[in-house]
């Protein structure tokens, strides 16, 4: 999920900055050198997984996963994701410099709502566990695609078929999401329940 | 595999200083991010080609590149020209192909081939931990540019272990397909690979305590502008300039629509 250079007006570029470097600054400001090495790491799995194809049919779609960096991270996403993204244009040319604040902007306002929104409900009974953690995965895809579909119609109003359909190409992607969150923090509450938020200093 | 394709070939954009290259980048795609005018965007696809075959770099991956953008684009030109509006050049019963159209997605696509062009040759041809520090003296707070250390140097072993965990599965029969049991599979090996950066990342922690590690990744290779890259940053702003003067018709160009 991201918009390649070239493609939104210069509004559009820098109010995604701007929301780019007010998340990245408060995750920042939250980061301590405690949790440095933690965050870098999570970012690096969270580039790595997006390189994870799953199918759908015959097609195949690659994996965001940012509802599950949200609730691992919490503010921390927008560091995390901003840093994903940098090394995914260096690797791969998938948007660059100018792209990279509404690229960011689009993934981890999302993840941070997620956290907001569903974290509180990972330590509730399993079954509102489960469909909390389903919606997030599920909401993180859709708040996405929505702020993609976004910022191209704010860019050009002719963009607008354009915008509903990468807008409804994620829908199928939205659903994935949903059961790929909803076993992947099922699995971790199992493994590694620490890693969760609101566990932190539970043994 | 993970592979920084681009960069050890030997060119004179490598006698350039990351810091001069990230400069350059950041300025030149600004400028071409707000153009939409025809004679300053072709002249920048030029520009930019032009520095592709400076950069020496292999014309087939450069074009595997390009090949990234083609199914944005292709939804660009199957879609924009019928559905832009403005004055209708075309009629195919009951499909219109608008001037207007055409021509955003000319536009569209000059912007960000040119653009991805640029950003390949003179980012992805330098270590990203050189593109950090250069970051870094371009003012990007510590922290970020320590985090983007952090994850650039776990990104390969982090690859390698979804690699391992992808075998483990295939070993076991595991056929990827549309089911719930396909789904689990990959959830759970992503879980894993999340629980594996966490027990990683602590060890690396407690390394870097023992290390007495004080908030600072420190270069070993040392980068000074030379008249070189002052010159190369002279020539992208003059140019920056004369878009920026075409594009607010200060200057005009023969124009060509």
């Amino acid at each position: 999920m991201h918009i390649a250079e070239g493609v939104l007006s210069g509004p559009v570029l820098a109010a995604g900055f701007a929301i780019t470097v007010v998340g990245v600054g408060i995750g920042l400001k939250k980061l301590d050198f405690e949790h440095i090495a933690e965050t870098g790491m999570m970012a690096a799995a969270f580039f790595v997984a997006s390189l994870v194809h799953v199918p759908i049919g015959p097609a195949n779609v690659h994996l965001i996963l940012n509802g599950v960096v949200g609730l691992l991270l919490g503010w921390a996403a927008f560091p995390a994701i901003a840093t994903a993204l940098l090394l995914q244009a260096v690797f791969f040319q998938f948007g660059g410099f100018t792209s990279l604040g509404v690229n960011t902007a689009i993934m981890a306002l999302p993840a941070v709502a997620g956290y907001y929104l569903f974290a509180p409900l990972l330590n509730k009974s399993p079954k509102i566990a489960a469909g909390a953690a389903f919606a997030c995965g599920f909401t993180a895809v859709m708040l996405g695609a929505l702020l993609l579909g976004g910022a191209l119609f704010l860019s050009d109003e002719n963009f607008l078929e354009v915008a509903s359909i990468a807008v409804s190409a994620h829908i199928p992607v939205m659903i994935i999401e949903g059961f790929i969150t909803l076993f992947c923090i099922g699995f971790l509450k199992k493994v590694r329940p620490e890693m969760l938020p609101g566990k932190e200093n539970s043994p | 595999m993970l592979q920084e394709t681009f960069i050890s070939q030997k060119s004179l954009i490598q006698n350039l200083t990351p810091w001069t290259r990230t400069l350059a980048v950041i300025i030149s795609s600004t400028v071409i991010a707000l153009s939409n005018n025809l004679s300053v965007l072709l002249p920048a696809l030029g520009t930019a080609l032009l520095l592709v075959s400076v950069a020496g770099l292999d014309f087939r991956q450069v074009g595997r590149r390009l090949l990234v953008l083609s199914g944005f684009l292709l939804m660009i030109w199957l879609i924009l020209p019928f559905t832009y509006q403005g004055q209708i050049v075309w009629r195919i019963s009951f499909l219109s192909v608008s001037h207007e159209g055409l021509l955003a997605a000319t536009r569209l696509t000059l912007k960000t081939c040119s653009m991805l062009l640029i950003f390949l040759t003179l980012i992805s041809t330098m270590s990203t931990a050189d593109l950090a520090h250069a970051l870094h003296s371009l003012k990007i707070p510590a922290k970020l540019v320590l985090l983007l250390l952090i994850t650039y140097r776990y990104i390969f072993l982090i690859e390698d272990e979804l690699q391992t965990l992808l075998r483990a599965a295939k070993v076991r029969n595991f056929k990827p397909g549309t089911t719930l049991h396909c789904y689990r599979t990959y959830a759970y090996l992503l879980g894993m690979l999340f629980v594996r950066a966490a027990e990683r990342a602590q060890r690396v922690h407690q390394a870097m305590l023992c290390r007495g590690f004080n908030g600072r990744f420190h270069s070993l290779r040392e980068y000074h502008n030379r008249s070189l890259d002052y010159g190369f940053l002279a020539l992208v702003s003059i140019i920056a300039v004369l878009m920026t003067l075409c594009e607010w018709k200060v200057i005009t160009l023969p124009t060509l629509f």
